[in-house]
């Protein structure tokens, strides 16, 4: 039986997701190659990082190599179940994803145009141009998507598979044209991967996350009233059109935000949501900080095995969030549907 | 008392035609009025305009002389609670949830339900007979029963005046019978205003104080069921000819088709 969503139960909840990602982050941390065992780690942990000249192996791979790495994994995956929770709220469709609306073809051919054209050795042209791209693609669909003064979903849905479509076939013609090293590194970002973590500044990826996370909480009654369609929305006082922009901007950027320096990991934002919905019930006000913290804490995990499964190489994360994605949440599907039948 | 005022309403969809000519007309939001009219005569679209989901391309609408057009959103769901036809969930709610809803005009941005909130949907849920299914998610439920849900919802928005949009469209006589009964008791009870869009001519007449009779956007016809259902009225705004009856000394027309 599903209880009352209250103020209590939300932090309740939120905590026990704090909790989880604190622990799977310390898991993630003491796991690796590198043969730091647990009791090495949380001691190193304890002492802090003494200065460069004093630091052991030990707290350098602790320090500057895994603990990025874990909070970069952490960040992006919030990032990405957040942006799912929007999308499927805005687009009233289950099957909604961050990728869904062309930001993930904006960023990939933004990528690939870095790679192809030789200026990805310059560490931040990537993650720049695919920035860029992201970004253009989020303007295209809006301009399309929009009719008049309304964002309809479907016409949103339409844009965004033509906008995907129509990258996806500019990557085509500079994957035709490139080296078989750039087709490498090419594809090694289309299948997602978090290596870029040292290049980035965590502190800003942080603060960029935390913004589009209250404005997605704000509208967290508004997308259950959206819930009901648009109509009942707008009989129950909500300012439909305006949430509405205000959903595909926010998820918009925390996509983009995302993929610029990951690359394209699937899987997180379209099951996140609903493994937390199954369990939780469909009030936002709960669903989207707990899909934010599952979401962190399923992509540190997944990104520990792709680093870790396969020793001294390194699967793309993407390859794992699918594969344990998909069977987990074909369960929970199955499940759920025996226990409304 | 509240009044609603409609004053020379006219309305087209962009590029489209005018589907709502002129229309005037008054009611005191503690009657129990139907709108009726055949298919595609604007009905649906006069409710939008009345609660200022649309508005009006020329004349107004006043709650309490007040321009529904100048009232933000929230205020209007404090005083005009819709129930529209059946929107299909996607995501699953439980029916109190639902309900609860009908209190977000009444809360602040982050602001929770409290106990007062809880009571007043409970309240609503025990009214409309839904309380034993409160936790049961609305797909479950069937069309008689969700019908009852929303009804709810539009009860715990505490507001003056219920706007209704083909409440017994695909339910059986029990379930029409039981909304109308529901219907008429709010009204009576807790002096609620009750405007009803419905196509079932014999309910209509059956249970509404007063009708309105629409025919291609203009108000052919007001008054009591007695004055607007007539044989040769019906025949001429529907196209259809039709017997009116009247039972046993009861003012309530009935309406008989003819093959």
């Amino acid at each position: 039986m599903k209880q009352d969503v209250t103020r209590t139960r939300v932090a309740a909840v939120t905590a026990c997701f704090a909790v989880l990602f604190v622990v799977v982050l310390a898991l993630s941390l003491a796991t690796g190659t590198g043969g730091v065992d647990i009791q090495g780690a949380l001691a190193t942990v304890r002492l802090g990082f003494p200065d460069d000249g004093a630091a052991t192996v030990d707290q350098v791979i602790l320090y500057q190599v895994r603990l990025p790495r874990c909070l970069f994994a952490g960040i992006v995956g919030s990032a990405l179940a957040t942006a799912g929770v929007l999308y499927q709220g805005l687009l009233r469709n289950p099957l909604a994803e961050p990728f869904i609306l062309g930001i993930s073809g904006g960023a990939a051919l933004g990528a690939v145009v870095a790679v192809a054209t030789g200026l990805a050795g310059l560490f931040w042209v990537r993650p720049v141009l695919s920035l860029a791209g992201a970004l253009t693609a989020m303007a295209l669909v809006f301009v399309v998507g929009r009719s008049g003064t309304t964002l309809r979903p479907t016409t949103l849905l339409l844009a965004g598979v033509i906008v995907n479509a129509f990258f996806s076939a500019l990557i085509m013609f500079f994957i035709s044209i490139s080296t078989e090293r750039q087709l490498h590194d090419i594809t090694h970002w289309l299948m997602g991967n978090l290596g870029s973590a040292d290049l980035v500044d965590l502190r800003v990826l942080f603060a960029l996350l935390a913004a589009g996370f209250v404005c997605a909480w704000a509208q967290a009654r508004p997308l259950n009233l959206l819930s009901m369609g648009e109509e009942t929305a707008g009989y129950l006082g909500v300012n439909v059109e305006r949430v509405k922009i205000i959903l595909f901007v926010t998820g918009s950027l925390l996509t983009a935000l995302a993929v610029a320096f990951s690359g394209i990991i699937g899987f997180v934002g379209l099951i996140i949501p609903h493994m937390v919905r199954l369990v939780f019930g469909s009030d936002h006000r709960l669903l989207l900080p707990a899909a934010c913290l599952f979401g962190g804490a399923f992509l540190v995990a997944a990104d520990t095995i792709a680093r870790s499964v396969v020793p001294y190489a390194e699967l793309p994360v993407g390859v794992v969030t699918a594969l344990c994605g998909a069977p987990f949440f074909l369960y929970l599907l199955k499940r759920g549907e025996s226990r409304i039948s | 008392m509240n009044v609603l005022s409609l004053k020379h309403v006219t309305f087209h969809y962009a590029g489209g035609p005018a589907v709502l000519k002129d229309i005037s007309c008054r009611f005191e939001a503690d009657r129990f009025r139907g709108i009726i009219g055949p298919n595609g005569s604007g009905k649906t679209t006069l409710l939008k305009v009345i609660d200022g989901m649309l508005k009006p391309r020329r004349g107004s609408v006043l709650f309490d002389d007040r321009d529904i057009a100048d009232v933000n959103r929230s205020e209007v769901a404090r005083m005009i609670a819709v129930v529209p036809q059946e929107g299909a969930l996607v995501f699953p709610f439980t029916v109190a949830e639902v309900v609860l809803m009908g209190r977000a005009p009444h809360l602040g941005r982050f602001a929770f339900e409290g106990k007062r909130d809880r009571d007043i949907a409970r309240t609503a849920m025990e009214r409309t007979g839904v309380l034993p299914f409160a936790r049961r998610n609305m797909n479950e439920l069937s069309g008689g029963e969700r019908q009852r849900v929303l009804i709810a919802r539009a009860l715990a928005q505490q507001p003056r005046l219920i706007l209704l949009d083909e409440p017994t469209a695909f339910l059986d006589i029990k379930y029409q019978k039981t909304v109308f009964d529901l219907l008429v008791e709010l009204n009576r009870d807790e002096g609620l205003g009750i405007l009803a869009v419905t196509h079932d001519l014999n309910l209509a007449a059956l249970y509404c104080d007063t009708l309105v009779l629409l025919s291609e956007g203009r108000i052919n016809a007001q008054g009591p069921p007695g004055e607007v259902i007539t044989e040769e009225r019906i025949a001429r705004v529907y196209e259809t000819e039709v017997r009116v009856e009247y039972n046993g000394g009861s003012d309530r027309p009935r309406v008989i088709l003819r093959r």
